[in-house]
């Protein structure tokens, strides 16, 4: 080895390994191993910190939705205080109550009022919720769905929620979610829906209450209360909160739903279990009498020449009927040759008509029937319960007669041909509308009397008739010249002839001639044109000309008829 | 020529070492496998969503509990975790809430057995009107045996 015996070649192998080993190799292990690395976190550590942040927001929703549950009710609860309206109503408020009936205007709240109100109270209630979790406020716009009377409440957030993702205090991403709600509120809203009916549906308790005598007018409401709660799952009930009414006329009142409950946020005790329980004020209008039903003129010509009217009597407290010191005016009665049927009445009175006042004077009777005042003459009375006592119709004349049910007013007036009759309350309130006018016809429908006429036989079987005249009516009044014809009835006896068997002739004629029997005995009865007091029936399957007599007329046709025998000249 | 051999085996590693320091990567990184798990935190807000009575679900029970009024919120929730978590034995289980930052215990059914944690959530319910929100915490502890 030559190398080995050079010196200077030794010195520069021992060099270079000296290199090798001390440096060379050193920093090629050092290089390798300071070029691993370690990962800083676990793989997917990350991904749980985001994880981590949706489900915290999660929480968060649910945070939102049960905050939104409570501030619902706690508004809710809030606008049963006010009556629903938290601005005044139109009907205006009163002692912070509103007014759901003024004077002049209804304002009971329909859905559409509810929600409005519902949406502007619960703003307040919900942020506060939301500013104590540190959640974003003034974030929300309310929609109301009602859902077969559920209550939905969908809250959509105007703001997302933004949160950090955080690994190692340093934020790595922002996660972002909409904040909105969908919640369903145990309220049942159709409460209203039955109030407004309870007091302005049909049968309703505000015309009750009107009809209310003024004089004790809170006792009268206290009476329907009570009746109406023995009766219905709403309860009334006025002055709950002892306040004093503001005037005579208007009411603070409280319903109560005693079935529907719901649970609200109370500082106290958690929870407390309350009814649905609305607060508001009536005024309590002094409405007229409704329309007077079942105008009736009765015996509108007859001898004693009264007209009798008669109406179903006006329902309601402050219609006062009868009195003793004082005067009271309850009708009116509305006079016109026009039909005014339906006409508006502008401070009690109506285009184009007369008005007669009622009463001149009351009289209260008992079991008071008016039937027909047309048999008077063949002594069959009208008004028999009167006739038969102490007075007779002109002494009741201008005279207004009630009892329980109907009234009577009777008078000679020459009336005009429509009427319509109003009632006046003790506040002087009547109807604006007049219902339909009633005519009074002035036809003389009464049957006619006996008729006058001589029978001569001209030959064995021909007897001429001649008819002299009708002198009146069946009541001995006088008739308008209504004559239509005459019914010749003959037979061998008089008893055939007021069974009305034998008809021989019918005619319009004075005189007429006809042939029968031998000295037969003749009946004749005037016919009017209102068919009295017969009338001919032409039945199906019988022969035509049967003769029937009206029901009015079958007690006393038989001394209509008035037989005679025919004579010879 | 044995010195040249030397010298171009030494040329030769320097030569090698000056490469690699220039190619090699500068990182190299170890991967072991290694576990984790998450937890699904909507399992309480399950559980306190459920409805409890007509009117209340489980959290407002719970606000009633944290007000001493009569509640179901005991048996409902002990009803829901052994629906859930109970199998061959009922579990045991503890509801706190907090107040002013100490934990306060509100409801539990006592453990007898050795304690085995087998779920524990915390969340935020809103409380009261002019209240703070309220933290609540539950756990199952184990099994009552």
């Amino acid at each position: 080895m030559k190398i080995f015996r050079n010196k200077k070649a030794m010195v520069l192998i021992l060099l270079l390994s000296i290199f090798s080993l001390f440096f060379i190799m050193p920093s090629l292990y050092t290089k390798i191993v300071s070029n691993r690395a370690v990962f800083s976190a676990k793989i997917g550590e990350t991904q749980f910190k985001i994880l981590d942040t949706i489900q915290s927001n999660q929480e968060k929703l649910f945070y939102i939705d049960q905050a939104a549950k409570y501030s619902s009710f706690l508004a809710l609860a809030e606008l049963e205080e006010k009556g629903i309206y938290l601005k005044e109503p139109i009907c205006g408020k009163i002692n912070g109550y509103s007014l759901w009936q003024s004077k002049e205007k209804t304002c009971f709240p329909g859905k559409d009022d509810i929600i409005l109100n519902f949406q502007t109270a619960i703003k307040p209630y919900l942020d506060d919720f939301l500013r104590k979790n540190n959640l974003p406020e003034e974030n929300y716009e309310f929609f109301i769905k009602i859902e077969d009377d559920k209550f939905r409440l969908v809250g959509t957030a105007l703001k997302n929620l933004i949160s950090d993702i955080k690994f190692k205090d340093e934020i790595i991403g922002k996660y972002s979610i909409k904040p909105s709600f969908d919640i369903f509120i145990n309220y049942d809203l159709s409460f209203y829906d039955e109030l407004k009916n309870t007091f302005l549906g049909s049968g309703a308790i505000m015309s009750e209450m009107s009809a209310c005598d003024s004089q004790r007018l809170e006792s009268c409401i206290n009476e329907i209360f009570d009746n109406f709660n023995q009766e219905n799952r709403i309860q009334l009930e006025i002055d709950c909160d002892n306040k004093d009414n503001s005037d005579d006329r208007t009411f603070f009142i409280c319903a109560t739903d005693k079935e529907k409950e719901y649970l609200l946020p109370d500082s106290g005790s958690g929870f407390i279990t309350v009814s649905q329980k609305v607060k508001f004020a009536i005024y309590i209008v002094d409405l007229p009498s409704s329309r007077i039903e079942e105008i009736i003129p009765i015996s509108p010509s007859g001898e004693d020449k009264y007209l009798i009217l008669k109406w179903k009597r006006a329902k309601g407290s402050d219609i006062d009927h009868f009195f003793e010191e004082k005067t009271i005016y309850p009708y009116n009665i509305y006079i016109s040759d026009e039909d005014f049927s339906g006409k508006t009445i502008t401070e009690h009175e109506i285009e184009n008509t007369e008005k007669l006042i009622l009463p001149e004077t009351i009289t209260k009777i008992e079991n008071f029937e008016a039937e027909s005042c047309k048999y008077k003459q063949i002594g069959k009375n009208c008004l028999h319960n009167l006739d038969s006592g102490q007075k007779s119709l002109s002494e009741l004349n201008n005279q207004l007669i009630c009892d329980d049910e109907y009234c009577y007013y009777i008078t000679d007036k020459d009336f005009k041909s429509y009427i319509y009759i109003t009632a006046i309350d003790k506040a002087n309130n009547e109807i604006t509308e007049a219902g339909k006018a009633i005519k009074i016809t002035k036809e003389d429908k009464l049957a006619l009397g006996k008729v006058d006429f001589t029978a001569t036989a001209q030959a064995e079987n021909l007897i001429t008739i001649n008819i002299n005249s009708i002198g009146s009516n069946i009541d001995n009044s006088e008739f308008s010249n209504d004559i239509q014809k005459y019914y010749i009835f003959a037979a061998d006896n008089e008893e055939d002839i007021v069974q009305f068997a034998n008809l021989k002739a019918e005619t319009d004629d004075s005189s007429i001639s006809i042939i029968t029997s031998q000295n037969p005995f003749i009946g004749i009865i005037a016919i009017d044109s209102s068919g009295n007091p017969l009338k001919k029936i032409s039945a199906t399957g019988e022969e035509e000309g049967r003769l029937e007599i009206n029901d009015e007329y079958k007690d006393i046709i038989h001394q209509l008829s008035n037989p005679k025998k025919s004579t010879f000249p | 020529m044995d010195i040249m051999g030397w010298f171009l085996f030494f040329l030769g590693m320097l030569v090698w070492f000056i490469a690699f320091t220039v190619s090699s990567s500068n990182i190299v990184y170890d991967i072991s496998d290694q576990g984790g798990y998450i937890e699904d935190k909507s399992v309480l807000i399950n559980i306190l969503e459920t409805p409890a009575t007509e009117s209340t679900d489980i959290a407002d029970e719970i606000i009633l509990a944290i007000n001493n009024k009569e509640t179901k919120a005991k048996e409902e929730i002990d009803k829901i975790l052994n629906s859930v978590y109970g199998r061959a034995n009922k579990v045991c289980w503890t509801l706190w809430h907090y107040e002013e930052d100490s934990q306060k215990n509100l409801l539990n059914v006592e453990c007898n057995s050795k304690k085995q944690i087998l779920f524990d959530q915390e969340t935020t319910l809103p409380y009261l009107p002019h209240g703070q929100p309220i933290k609540i915490r539950l756990a199952i502890l184990g099994y009552i045996k």
